[in-house]
């Protein structure tokens, strides 16, 4: 599979402040590729000096095979950027707006019109395309902040946390614009602190903390990663102190409490531990009410990786 | 060139920014040429109500009291504390001369003693600058009969009859008609108030439009990625600003045309288009103002409160609320500093000529120089703080 980006020890500093430390990193064609990390990781420098708004102190990228550089104007042209914040003109309308981004790329007149109605239509803004965008509602602008990096039909996007403070429905549908854009034959470079999302539609993902990799493949492949099993709640009349220190004693059971009419236990990645625990249960005497077991999320992963305490 | 139509097509979007500071500023340059009344052939002086109270009723007291019961219609006062205030207080006499006791013989051993002129009570009204015409007119009479004695070494009779032969002395003046017409003055103050507009107008309408592009960081990255060279984005966004400054100039212009369309029928049109041309230049240094108030990453009520504060500013210095030549030393000095008093001293050139002329054109040419290098050194510093903000 062809790589559509390639980064080999990409190092960049900001005075003493090691941003990037030898950061490798490889994309193939088709891709939804997911950059993980809390905040100041390392993520949008390296998107940066990718598009090269950043100069970097060592290292190399390539795009579609070919050394990138600031004027590789060709390159630039094959690339499309939906930026975190919401990035439109509030002077244009909506169509505007996407025709304005897409002359950026595009200089047939014809064309363009062509574009940005496959645009428009593709993140379900036509019926809205004279309006300014000041009249959008926050899912809208959204989506068109999206239409105006993707008009151009890029063959490498780069989509910076495009959810952040959508509503659900708003959300989904730019999740499944994402999974078409892919089915189209876009390679997609995605950021979200949303696990959910990134588990959802990346193929394999990449973990940074300080400027480098701490993890990457895909979501199955980092769960089994880390030392997490399954967390298990039980709906249970208050148990005794006897009931929870016999299950804090089970082999597969990490932690054990009791708040609010559930028990809640997390537990090793072992084969049985659902069968243990019901088990230990019934030897106390108890009666469980409904059981329900939750398999580790990326979101685990995460925090199992880049910790748990905040960062600044 | 199409950042060049984005540009532009932005700023024109800012509509009323665009009513507020080429309409509603022309109307206010409209206003103030029509205050300005048309020459008439024909003068009449006006002259104050005065009132003289002569406490020393000596020889040269008279002579005082003459010249300004000459000058003015006299209103009967009785010298009381109570007569002289309400006098003042309800402006029954807008001027009122007191000569104190003993003044004349002051006045003379003053003079002859080198020692320093007695002074004489006087009230002026603030309201009739006839008075205060009055008021400069005794002092300098009374200074005049103050040389006499002393310098001269005239008797107090002689001096008074020098003075009075001095007074009779008058220089013929004639209006004299020229075939030529010149530019009409209406048109010269509203072409002084449009510079207001065409500084602080464009640079805010340059540096709000240009703010819309790059609004944030995110704006400008979506910019920034496409495939666009930093020279042609540059010469794009320099052209659109220059294209701004034109349509401002082009609009305040026509609108001035407009509007005096019936003073300037018989003047000739170059001297019209020679008076438009620092306007031109002026207005170019606007954009360059407001380039510069952008890459500053200025807010947008910065450059409102920027661009009107300078302009107010420069326009003062320039000469467009007070003549040039009636500025003091220190403020003349400072207005050379300013494109705007180039720009004010090259329409001067162009009213006062009769019609065009190699050395006008000379004239408005190095005036147009000038102020182009203001707008060169300002769009040198934009460019600059632009590379430092922008550097990764």
């Amino acid at each position: 599979m062809q790589e559509i980006v390639s980064v080999s020890g990409l190092v960049k500093r900001y005075g003493d402040t090691l941003a990037l430390d030898h950061l490798d990193l490889r994309i193939a064609r088709g891709e939804i590729f997911g950059l993980l990390g809390p905040n100041g990781c390392g993520k949008t420098t390296a998107i940066n000096c990718m598009l090269q708004l950043l100069t970097y102190d060592r290292g190399s990228i390539e795009l579609f095979g070919e050394p990138m550089s600031p004027t590789r104007f060709d390159l630039k042209a094959r690339v499309g950027v939906v930026p975190q914040q919401v990035a439109v003109l509030d002077e244009l309308t909506v169509r505007e707006n996407v025709d304005a981004f897409c002359a950026l790329y595009v200089r047939d007149r014809r064309e363009r019109r062509r574009l940005v109605d496959e645009a428009l239509d593709f993140v379900g803004l036509t019926d809205h395309a004279r309006q300014r965008p000041r009249r959008l509602s926050g899912g809208l602008l959204r989506r068109l902040n999206i239409a105006c990096g993707i008009a151009h039909r890029p063959e490498l996007l780069f989509l910076d946390e495009p959810t952040v403070a959508v509503d659900p429905q708003s959300r989904n549908a730019i999740l499944d614009g994402i999974l078409r854009l892919r089915d189209e034959g876009a390679t997609v470079v995605y950021t979200s602190h949303y696990m959910d999302e990134v588990e959802r539609i990346c193929g394999r993902v990449m973990i940074m903390d300080a400027g480098r990799s701490v993890a990457e493949g895909s979501p199955d492949e980092l769960k089994r990663l880390i030392d997490v099993g399954e967390k298990i709640v039980v709906e249970l009349a208050p148990p005794s102190e006897g009931t929870l220190s016999g299950l804090r004693e089970l082999e597969c059971v990490r932690r054990a409490s009791y708040a609010d009419g559930e028990l809640r236990v997390d537990c090793a990645p072992a084969p049985h531990a659902l069968l243990d625990v019901l088990g230990a249960l019934e030897a106390s005497g108890e009666r469980p009410g409904r059981v329900w077991s939750e398999p580790p999320t990326l979101n685990d992963v995460f925090l199992e990786l880049c910790g748990r305490e905040l960062r600044d | 060139m199409h950042v060049f139509r984005l540009v532009g097509r932005v700023v024109l979007r800012h509509r009323y920014l665009i009513l507020l500071y080429v309409g509603m500023l022309a109307c206010f340059g409209f206003l103030m040429a029509s205050s300005v009344g048309s020459p008439s052939e024909g003068y009449e002086s006006s002259s104050p109500t005065v009132a003289v109270i002569d406490r020393d009723d000596s020889e040269l007291s008279r002579a005082i009291a003459g010249l300004v019961r000459d000058g003015g219609e006299e209103v009967e006062l009785p010298d009381t504390p109570y007569a002289l205030q309400d006098a003042a207080a309800k402006d029954l006499a807008s001027y009122v001369l007191v000569i104190p006791e003993g003044y004349g013989e002051a006045l003379v051993a003053a003079a002859r003693d080198g020692a320093e002129m007695p002074v004489l009570e006087t009230v002026t009204s603030y309201r009739e600058t006839s008075a205060i015409l009055m008021d400069e007119r005794v002092r300098a009479y009374a200074q005049q009969l103050f040389a006499l004695l002393a310098e001269a070494g005239a008797s107090v009779e002689e001096a008074v009859a020098w003075a009075g032969e001095a007074r009779q002395a008058r220089t013929e003046v004639d209006l004299i008609q020229t075939e030529a017409t010149g530019l009409p003055t209406g048109y010269l103050v509203f072409m002084q108030f449009s510079t207001y507009a065409l500084f602080g107008g464009v640079g805010i309408l340059v540096a709000s439009g240009l703010r819309s592009l790059g609004r944030d960081q995110a704006a400008r990255q979506r910019l920034l990625v496409a495939p666009l060279g930093t020279a042609s984005w540059g010469a794009q966004v320099v052209l659109a600003c220059l294209a701004v400054a034109v349509f401002v100039w082009a609009a305040l212009g026509a609108l001035g045309i407009l509007w005096c369309r019936g003073e300037l029928a018989g003047v000739d049109g170059a001297l019209v288009l020679l008076a438009q041309l620092p306007l031109l230049a002026l207005s170019i240094v606007g954009a360059a103002f407001g380039y510069l108030l952008w890459e500053l990453g200025s807010s947008g009520d910065v450059i409102h409160a920027a661009g009107n504060i300078s302009s107010m500013v420069l326009s003062f210095l320039g000469g467009t609320w007070v003549q040039q030549a009636s500025m003091g030393a220190a403020v003349a000095a400072v207005g050379r500093l300013t494109p705007v008093w180039w720009v004010v001293s090259a329409l001067g050139c162009v009213y006062a000529a009769p019609g065009p002329s190699e050395a006008l054109l000379a004239e408005v040419a190095t005036s147009c120089g000038l102020v182009l290098l203001f707008a060169l050194a300002i769009a040198a510093a934009g460019a600059a703080v632009g590379r430092a903000r922008g550097r990764g």
